[in-house]
C-alpha cells in the first residue's frame, strides 16, 4: 500500500480540489476529485480509468467513521454505482473532506444549473460527455430588472430621445418593437446601455470659444460704398481682444460721441486697417484722436512687451529666466532677434500670443490660477514635489498574483473543452505492435520511386479534382447572379422583421435559464414574440408571391435560430415538469 | 484561380512540408480499406519534392517530422543535423544511383534516414497518453523559424515561403494555443499554410490554419493518389485552385 499524502489546494490549477490514494475493484490509484468532476487513476497509468463527471452523480455514500476500511459508493443517474476504498494513511480523515467537498459541490451544481442537471443520463464510460449546454448561459447578472425597477429619471429618457432623434434605424426598431409593444421600454434599453453611455458622454462635452480673431471684412457694394455689418457679438469681440477699444468706448461713449459714430470712426481709424496689407490707405488715414490714442497704447504694448509681469508669482518650474545653467553655451538671454523695431513680425507674434491665451484662459476661466499662498510656500509645500515625479521612472509596484500553476495541461484543457477532442485517440488501444511493425517496416527501407499511381485512382482523383474547381467555379458565379433584387417596400419589411427578431432572440437568450420570476416571465413573452415572427415570416413570404423564395432564402438562417429557441424552450420546460414530478 | 499577390514567375519557393508521422496513425490509415501506408505516402511525397526542387533551380525545401510524445517532438530531416548525414554518406546502398540528379539523392537519403532514425528508438511511445496527436504546435513553430532565417539571409528578397502540413492524427486540445499563435504569426507573415489530411477526421485546428492563413485544406478522398492531389494542388504557389 503505497503512502500518499492527501492536501487540498485552493489554487484556480486544473480546478483540482482533492486527491487521495484508493483502490477501485482491487486496482490501486488515486482518486482525484476536480472541479467538474470525480476521477480513478489507476496507478502508474495517465488515463483515467474512472471520470464521472460530478452532474451525474445522483448520490453519494460513505461508510460510517467507525467501520474499518473507509469507502466511497457513488450512484450515477444511470444506476451504475462505483465503490471506492480509501487506502490513505489518513484515510478517515480524507474521506469526511471528500464527503464535504462533494456535498458543496453537488449541492452548487443542483443549484446553478437545475433545469440541465435532471436531464442527464450517462454511462460511467470513463470519456467524458459532451456538455449539456445547448443553452449559452445569460450573460447578465448585473443589470437585471429586479434590481432595477425605478423609473428612469428625467434625463435618462432625454438622452434615449436625443439618441433616438440621431439615429434613424433605432428609432425605427423603437418604433416597431417599443411603441408596437413587443417589447418594453425598458427591455429595450437595457441591452443598449452602451449607446446610451456613450451619447452621455457627447452631450456632456461643451463647445469651447471659437478661436478665430474677430476681423471683419468690409463689403463693397454698387455704388462703391462700403459697409460693414457688425453685431453686439462681435462688438464683445472686439472689447474683449482690444481693452483699449473698450476702453475708449466707455470714455466717449455716449456723452461725446453716438454710438454710431463711434463705430464708424472705428473703422476709418489706423487702428483698424493696421491689420491689412493695404498701405495706401493708412497713408490717407485722417486724423483720429481717439482710435490713434488707442493704437499708440496698443501698439505700446505689443512692441515693448506687458508692462507688468508679477516675477514673484512665476511658478519656477516653468520659469525660463531660472534654468540658465541648462543653457551654458549660450545662456537663456532674450532672443536678441525679438528686439522691437526689427519689422512687422514681433508684434504680430506678441498679437497672436496674446490672442492665444484669451482663448486658453475662457476654457479655464472658473479655475483659479493655482497657488494662492506666497511662491515661498508653494516651493517648500509639495506642490513642486508633486510636479517634479516624473511616473515613468517610479520602481514598478509589485502586484499580488496567483501564480497558475498547471502540473499536466492535458487534463486543465480538457476540463477548458468539456468535450475531448483527444479522446479520439486517446482511449484507442493502438497494438504495440505498431511501433514494432514500423520500426522492422523503416529499419532497412528505401523508397522505390517507381511505382506509378494506377488507373481507377487517377482517374478518379482528376475527376474529383476537376469537380471541385468547377464547383467553387459555379459557386461564385451564382454568388453574382443571384443578387437579391426584390421591391423596396417588401426589402423593408424583411429587413424590419429581421432586426425585431434579432432583439426577441437576444432577450430570449439572455433570459432563457433564469430562475428570477419575472425574467421568467419576460422570457415567455419572448417565446410568444418568436412564434409569432414565425408566423409573419410565412405571412411575408406567401404574399410576396415571385420573391416568396428569395425572402425564404433571405430567412432561412434566422428561421433556423428561432426555431432552436423554440425547441430549446419546450427541451427546459418539459425538463422543469420531470423535476416538480420527480 | 487567382494569383497570389506580387508573385511573379522567377520568384524561388521555399516549401517547408511538415510531415506527420504518428506510428499509430499511419498503422491505423495502412490498415484502414484504401488507405496509405507510411512508406508508400513518403515515396509519393519525395517525388514531390523532387518535382518541387526540379521546378526551380533556386527552390528551396525543409522538412520536419511532427511526430508523437515530448521527447521525440519535432524535428528537421531536411536540411538535417550532422548526425544523420554522417550515417547517410557512409550508406552504400545508393550506389545504384550514381545517375540521380545530386540534389534529389541528398533530399532523399536525407528524408528517408531521418524517418527511419525516428522510427528506431521509440520504445517509451507505449506510454505515452496522447497517441493520435501529434506535436503540430512545435513543428509550426519551427517551420516559422525556419522560414524567418531563411527570408533574413535571402539577399535577393523575392523568396516566396508556404507551409504543406501533412496530417493524420486528430487536434489535441492542449496544443491549442501554441498552434493558433503559430497560425495568427503565419497570418502576420503572409505565409499559407496548406493542409493535406490523408487519413482521419477533418482537424478543426488545421482548418483554421489553412482558412486564415488564405492555404488550402484539402482532404484526399481517395488517399492511394496522394501525389497525384499534391501535385495538382500543392505544386505552385501561382495558381491556386481548389
Amino acid at each position: 500500500m503505497t503512502t500518499s499524502k492527501l492536501h487540498t489546494t485552493t489554487s484556480v490549477s486544473e480546478g483540482k480540489r482533492l486527491q487521495a490514494s484508493a483502490s477501485y475493484n482491487n486496482v490501486d490509484g488515486i482518486l482525484h476529485l476536480v472541479n467538474k468532476k470525480l476521477i480513478f487513476t489507476a496507478k502508474g497509468s495517465k488515463n483515467p480509468m474512472i471520470s464521472v463527471p460530478l452532474s451525474d452523480l445522483k448520490q453519494f455514500f460513505v461508510s460510517k467513521p467507525d467501520k474499518p476500511d473507509p469507502k466511497l459508493k457513488i450512484k450515477l443517474f444511470s444506476d451504475v454505482e462505483h465503490m471506492f476504498v480509501l487506502t490513505t494513511s489518513n484515510a478517515k480523515e480524507s474521506l469526511g473532506k471528500f464527503k464535504i467537498e462533494l456535498q458543496t459541490l453537488i449541492s452548487k451544481q443542483r443549484s446553478g444549473h437545475a433545469s440541465n442537471a435532471s436531464s442527464r443520463v450517462t454511462s460511467a464510460a470513463p470519456s467524458p460527455k459532451p456538455r449539456n449546454g445547448n443553452a449559452p448561459s445569460p450573460s447578465s447578472g448585473a443589470s437585471s430588472p429586479a434590481l432595477r425597477k425605478t423609473a428612469p429619471t428625467a434625463e435618462e429618457i432625454a438622452l434615449r430621445v436625443e439618441l433616438l432623434s440621431r439615429n434613424a434605424e433605432l428609432a425605427k426598431l423603437h418604433q416597431e418593437l417599443v411603441v408596437g409593444r413587443f417589447i418594453t421600454e425598458e427591455d429595450f434599453w437595457e441591452t443598449r446601455k452602451h449607446l446610451l453611455r456613450d451619447e452621455a458622454a457627447k452631450t456632456e462635452q461643451k463647445k469651447g470659444r471659437s478661436s478665430t480673431v474677430p476681423d471683419l471684412k468690409p463689403v463693397t457694394e454698387e455704388g462703391g460704398d462700403v459697409k460693414i455689418k457688425i453685431t453686439p457679438q462681435i462688438i464683445h469681440d472686439i472689447f474683449e481682444h482690444y481693452p483699449s477699444v473698450k476702453k475708449a468706448y466707455t470714455e466717449n461713449v455716449p456723452h461725446n460721441l453716438k454710438e454710431e459714430e463711434f463705430w464708424k470712426r472705428y473703422f476709418q481709424s489706423k487702428f483698424f486697417h493696421r491689420n491689412r496689407s493695404n498701405a495706401d490707405r493708412m497713408k490717407n488715414q485722417q486724423k483720429d484722436d481717439i482710435f490713434d490714442k488707442c493704437f499708440a497704447e496698443d501698439e505700446d504694448e505689443l512692441v515693448h512687451g506687458p508692462k507688468k509681469i508679477r516675477l514673484d508669482r512665476l511658478n519656477r518650474l516653468i520659469d525660463l529666466s531660472m534654468t540658465a545653467e541648462d543653457h551654458l553655451e549660450n545662456g537663456n538671454e532674450p532672443d536678441i532677434t525679438m528686439q522691437p523695431g526689427t519689422g512687422k513680425s514681433l508684434t504680430l507674434l506678441r498679437k497672436f500670443n496674446r490672442h492665444a491665451e484669451r482663448v486658453l484662459k475662457s476654457s479655464l476661466s472658473e479655475k483659479p490660477m493655482k497657488p494662492k499662498d506666497s511662491p515661498s510656500d508653494y516651493t517648500q509645500k509639495k506642490g513642486y514635489k508633486d510636479e517634479i515625479i516624473i511616473e515613468d521612472l517610479d520602481a514598478d509596484e509589485v502586484q499580488p498574483r496567483i501564480l497558475l500553476n498547471i502540473n499536466d495541461s492535458r487534463r486543465y484543457f480538457e476540463s477548458q473543452t468539456g468535450t475531448s477532442l483527444n479522446d479520439i485517440g486517446q482511449n484507442e488501444q493502438f497494438p504495440t505492435s505498431a511501433l514494432t511493425n514500423m520500426k522492422a517496416l523503416f529499419a532497412d527501407w528505401h523508397p522505390d520511386l517507381r511505382k506509378p499511381i494506377r488507373r481507377p485512382v487517377s482517374s478518379q482523383v482528376t475527376q474529383m479534382l476537376n469537380k471541385s474547381i468547377k464547383d467553387r467555379n459555379n459557386l461564385n458565379a451564382r454568388q453574382r447572379s443571384l443578387e437579391m433584387k426584390i421591391p423596396p417596400a417588401l426589402e423593408q419589411q424583411v429587413m424590419n422583421i429581421h432586426s425585431a427578431s434579432k432583439e426577441f432572440l437576444r432577450h430570449f437568450w439572455s433570459t432563457v435559464n433564469s430562475t428570477a420570476p419575472e425574467r421568467i416571465e419576460k422570457n415567455k413573452r419572448m417565446v410568444e414574440q418568436i412564434r409569432k415572427t414565425l408566423e409573419r415570416i410565412d405571412e411575408v413570404a406567401e404574399t410576396a408571391g415571385e420573391d416568396g423564395k428569395v425572402v425564404r432564402l433571405m430567412f432561412k438562417h434566422m428561421e433556423a435560430a428561432l426555431r432552436n429557441a423554440l425547441v430549446v424552450r419546450q427541451a427546459a420546460s418539459i425538463n422543469g415538469k420531470r423535476k416538480r414530478a420527480q | 484561380m487567382k494569383d497570389v499577390k506580387g508573385a511573379s514567375e522567377d520568384d524561388a519557393n521555399l516549401l517547408v512540408l511538415i510531415i506527420d508521422t504518428n506510428p499509430f496513425m499511419w498503422t491505423k490509415s495502412t490498415e484502414s480499406p484504401s488507405g496509405l501506408s507510411l512508406d508508400n505516402a513518403l515515396c509519393q511525397l519525395l517525388v514531390f519534392i523532387n518535382a518541387h526542387m526540379a521546378l526551380k533551380h533556386d527552390n528551396k525545401l525543409a522538412v520536419i517530422a511532427s511526430h508523437v510524445g515530448i521527447s521525440y517532438d519535432s524535428k528537421f530531416l531536411y536540411p538535417a543535423t550532422n548526425a544523420v548525414q554522417v550515417n547517410n554518406n557512409s550508406d552504400s546502398e545508393q550506389s545504384k544511383d550514381t545517375n540521380m540528379y545530386q540534389t534529389f539523392r541528398a533530399v532523399n537519403n536525407q528524408v528517408t534516414a531521418g524517418v527511419r532514425a525516428l522510427m528506431q528508438d521509440a520504445p517509451t511511445l507505449e506510454t505515452y497518453p496522447d497517441k493520435g496527436s501529434s506535436m503540430i504546435a512545435s513543428a509550426l513553430s519551427m517551420a516559422l523559424c525556419y522560414v524567418n532565417r531563411v527570408l533574413r539571409t535571402d539577399n535577393v528578397g523575392h523568396i516566396k515561403p508556404r507551409i504543406l502540413i501533412v496530417s493524420v492524427s486528430s487536434d489535441s486540445p492542449y496544443q491549442y494555443i501554441g498552434i493558433m499563435n503559430c497560425i495568427f504569426s503565419a497570418q502576420k507573415a503572409s505565409i499559407p499554410i496548406d493542409v493535406c489530411k490523408v487519413y482521419g477526421e477533418d482537424t478543426v485546428f488545421l482548418q483554421q490554419a489553412a482558412h486564415i492563413t488564405e492555404g488550402v485544406y484539402l482532404k484526399l478522398a481517395s488517399p492511394q493518389g496522394f501525389l497525384q492531389y499534391l501535385m495538382e494542388v500543392s505544386m505552385s504557389t501561382g495558381a491556386r485552385t481548389c
